[in-house]
């Protein structure tokens, strides 16, 4: 049982950014983040540890469990991608 | 300021290097603590906060000893011989160490999955009734299925994509197969030991104090954190859990500093010591 609803996915966006801010240490580039800013290969930061790290993140946040089959390279592919695997998630 | 004293000390499985932190000369001494770190990459990342929680609590009265377990820092081995068991056996020592040399039974003070090991130590019998725990890790198997998906993760960078699954790494491991993940050579004994830890309560009782850090804007209690203080209390021990605001700085790409857990902490200690 989700604890909150989300109402609009705007909130999924902006919540997947702060995860991502908390753990790449973006600083003033969060900002700028939308949801068709690219990730996977665009942000040096992000390697395989930053990967599970986004992941850990989030299902600790959200409460949600990743599987492994879910882990692909599209789920990273932009911010939007992200949220709308959450929201999927969480749905 | 005392600078450290690096020491090496002849432990079970090899020698044990380990960093004393002593308190200012003519500061009245109120203890020792014994930190144990948190387990791979997340030993290099928390570091920096446990060098400066170690300046703080010395700077109040306390001991404080900072081994590297074997396979890991200065402490001999490769990390690949290392096991589960080994490093109980590594506490065990600087326990004794320590509670030798300072005159009292330490608190103990564990980070992440150190605090696995920790529960470990006192129910194979180690004195210590006082525990202070960073951001627990309440169970190896999940901590142990979160460290193998590094390995996915890593499939995911490369072109054409990898298809190793947690569960066909677990199989090897239980095969009796060695991983390497991240640069660490992951031994069977080492990731089946983390893999059946628990932080359950051990029967003989005392006080837990945990800090848990959040970055959501109202910060809450883990559910693992909140199940394992009712498990934890009625097992008849006195179990104070917080949460302070701020980075998960055990696994943030740059090393981040937290405030509010040294002030957090030291308040903790101060608990700890007047019960």
């Amino acid at each position: 049982m989700r604890a909150f609803v989300w109402r609009r996915s705007v909130d999924t966006a902006r919540e997947v950014v702060k995860v991502l801010d908390e753990v790449l240490g973006l600083g003033e580039r969060a900002g700028r983040f939308t949801t068709s800013t690219p990730l996977l290969g665009d942000i040096p930061e992000l390697d395989s540890m930053a990967v599970v790290s986004v992941l850990t993140l989030l299902e600790e946040r959200f409460g949600f469990v990743v599987d492994d089959d879910e882990m692909s390279g599209e789920v990273f592919s932009t911010v939007g991608s992200l949220a709308a695997f959450v929201e999927a998630k969480l749905a | 300021m005392v600078a450290p004293e690096a020491l090496f000390v002849d432990g079970p499985n090899g020698r044990l290097f380990a960093l004393l932190q002593r308190p200012p000369r003519g500061m009245p001494v109120r203890g020792a603590v014994l930190h144990v770190p948190a387990f791979a990459e997340e030993m290099n990342k928390t570091r920096r906060m446990t060098a400066l929680m170690t300046k703080a609590l010395s700077d109040q009265g306390w001991w404080v000893l900072r081994p590297d377990l074997s396979g890991s820092g200065d402490s001999a081995g490769e990390f690949s011989g290392t096991t589960w068991k080994g490093w109980i056996d590594d506490l065990e020592c600087m326990d004794r160490w320590i509670a030798d040399t300072s005159g009292s039974e330490p608190v103990i003070w564990a980070t992440r999955a150190g605090c696995l090991l920790a529960t470990a130590l006192i129910e194979r019998g180690a004195a210590s009734r006082k525990l202070m725990f960073w951001q627990p890790v309440a169970s190896g198997k999940l901590h142990l299925q979160q460290f193998l998906r590094l390995k996915v993760a890593g499939g995911l960078m490369q072109e054409g994509g990898g298809t190793v699954s947690t569960a066909a790494l677990l199989k090897q491991l239980q095969g009796g197969q060695a991983i390497e993940i991240a640069g660490y050579e992951l031994s069977p004994a080492l990731a089946l030991g983390l893999e059946r830890a628990e932080l359950r309560p051990p029967a003989c009782g005392g006080q837990v104090a945990c800090i848990e850090v959040s970055g959501a804007d109202a910060p809450a209690l883990s559910i693992p954190l909140q199940k394992a203080k009712e498990a934890w209390r009625s097992a008849g021990w006195s179990f104070q859990a917080s949460v302070v605001h701020g980075p998960a700085f055990w696994q943030t790409q740059e090393i981040e500093e937290v405030p509010a857990l040294l002030d957090a902490t030291g308040q903790a200690f101060a608990s700890l010591e007047a019960e």
